[in-house]
């Protein structure tokens, strides 16, 4: 995952990361920069743009504050690599992939989608991914 | 009485005739042993001529020259054949003396001579021994000279470690042909003990507080990625909890008759599907209203220390 364009996620969507190397934290700073990449940094753009998605946004962070965090402080790269490779992993099972930015239609995002970009701004609130 | 008279002179003629069955007894002996050295000297002579000359004409002094012994010899007259013709010169006297004596049996010179003879090879090894640990010597020396000459104690610790291994090699030989050992032994020991000694408290010692904080380092480091590995998998369950929560259809919904065929269709914009651990607004609408900001609470219930 150190490649210079970021992988094709349906791809690698199939391949089970609990293995303690994904803990690491330069494989979890990947993950996030190649998520951003790939799905946050557009949203987030977009929710700059559009207050209701970026208020949309904010609630899935605060939920995900409470889920992996003490609720105040942001998450750490492990733990938010973590919770976004468990979103994908369980939607690769549900036959469920992570969609590229420009194949989002906003408007009607899902929620799976709102979440990761929810990662993403914790991630540049972390300042582990921009 | 004439027989009376006759005594004394059978008492002389039988003592002369012991005397001369004596002499008869001890001359052949006398005259063997005094052969045996002679032929043992012409064949001691004819040997050490005939080794130096063959030494010569192979060229042994050539393969001596070699190692230390020339310059030891270049001062005196003799060449290293001559010394080699020499020592089997005097090795033939000393087998010839040898049987000589035998021919007597048992007598203190033999011992004497037999226990010389058996000496002789210890004392062989020794000089071998000393040889070759002047040998390795000097060629530490000029390993570690050409090695560490730059530095400025370079040539000290060059001359130490020859010194050492000439040191080792006088005691193995003296321990080896049976001289002082009750000297030699104890003193090698002290010396070894006190260099084990001096490197034990001088490296060991002194490696101490690096390698402490060297340990503090990588256990800090095992803690903080074993923490890291912890938090990785907590909120890769929670990741997983939560995309199956809203993976699977609400129960309560009419809108969804045919639940529980989850689908990745079916949270769309406008129908509220939350997932058990969200707050509220999974999607979010286009509306006129102004969006207020709602504070994060964790939503009661729920547990957040998982």
């Amino acid at each position: 995952m150190s490649t210079a364009a970021p992988p094709p996620w349906h791809l690698s969507s199939l391949r089970v990361t609990s293995a303690p190397g994904a803990a690491r934290r330069p494989a979890a700073r990947q993950f996030l920069t190649d998520l951003a990449a790939l799905l946050g940094r557009g949203g987030l753009a977009v929710a700059a743009a559009t207050p209701g998605l970026l208020a949309a946004i904010d609630q899935h962070a605060a939920a995900i504050r409470d889920t992996i965090g003490d609720g105040w402080r942001v998450p750490g790269a492990a733990a938010l690599a973590g919770y976004a490779q468990g979103l994908r992993d369980r939607g690769a099972a549900h036959l469920w992939e992570v969609p590229s930015a420009d194949q989002v239609h906003w408007p009607t995002a899902e929620w799976p989608v709102l979440r990761l970009v929810a990662v993403c701004a914790l991630a540049r609130q972390a300042g582990i991914a921009t | 009485m004439s027989e009376i008279l006759a005594t004394p002179s059978v008492d002389v003629q039988g003592a002369l005739s012991d005397m001369l069955r004596a002499v008869l007894l001890f001359l052949p002996k006398a005259l063997l042993f005094v052969l045996i050295l002679v032929v043992g000297f012409i064949v001691a002579r004819v040997l050490r001529t005939f080794t130096n000359r063959i030494l010569e004409r192979v060229g042994f002094d050539r393969w001596v020259e070699r190692g230390g012994i020339r310059s030891a010899l270049a001062r005196t007259r003799y060449d290293a054949s001559d010394l080699v013709a020499k020592l089997v010169y005097y090795a033939v006297l000393l087998f010839a003396l040898q049987l000589a004596f035998g021919v007597w049996g048992p007598n203190p010179v033999s011992d004497l001579i037999s226990g010389v003879v058996a000496w002789l090879p210890k004392a062989f090894v020794a000089i071998v021994i000393v040889v070759v640990a002047a040998a390795i010597a000097s060629a530490i020396k000029d390993l570690v000279t050409g090695a560490l000459g730059g530095l400025s104690y370079g040539r000290l610790l060059a001359n130490l470690a020859a010194y050492f291994i000439i040191g080792l090699g006088v005691i193995a030989a003296l321990n080896q042909i049976g001289v002082a050992t009750t000297v030699t032994t104890p003193v090698l020991i002290a010396v070894l003990a006190t260099i084990a000694g001096i490197l034990i408290v001088g490296v060991g010692g002194g490696l101490v507080r690096p390698m402490q904080a060297r340990w503090e380092q990588w256990l800090d480091r095992a803690a903080s990625e074993s923490q890291a590995i912890a938090e990785h998998a907590k909120a890769y369950a929670a990741g997983q909890r939560d995309m199956d929560a809203a993976m699977a259809p609400a129960p309560a919904d009419p809108a969804y008759a045919h639940a529980g065929a989850p689908t990745a269709a079916d949270t769309a914009v406008g129908q509220p599907v939350p997932p058990p651990s969200t707050t509220t607004g999974p999607g979010y609408r286009i509306s006129d209203e102004p969006t207020q900001v709602i504070p994060p609470t964790p939503p009661p219930g729920r547990d957040t220390t998982a």
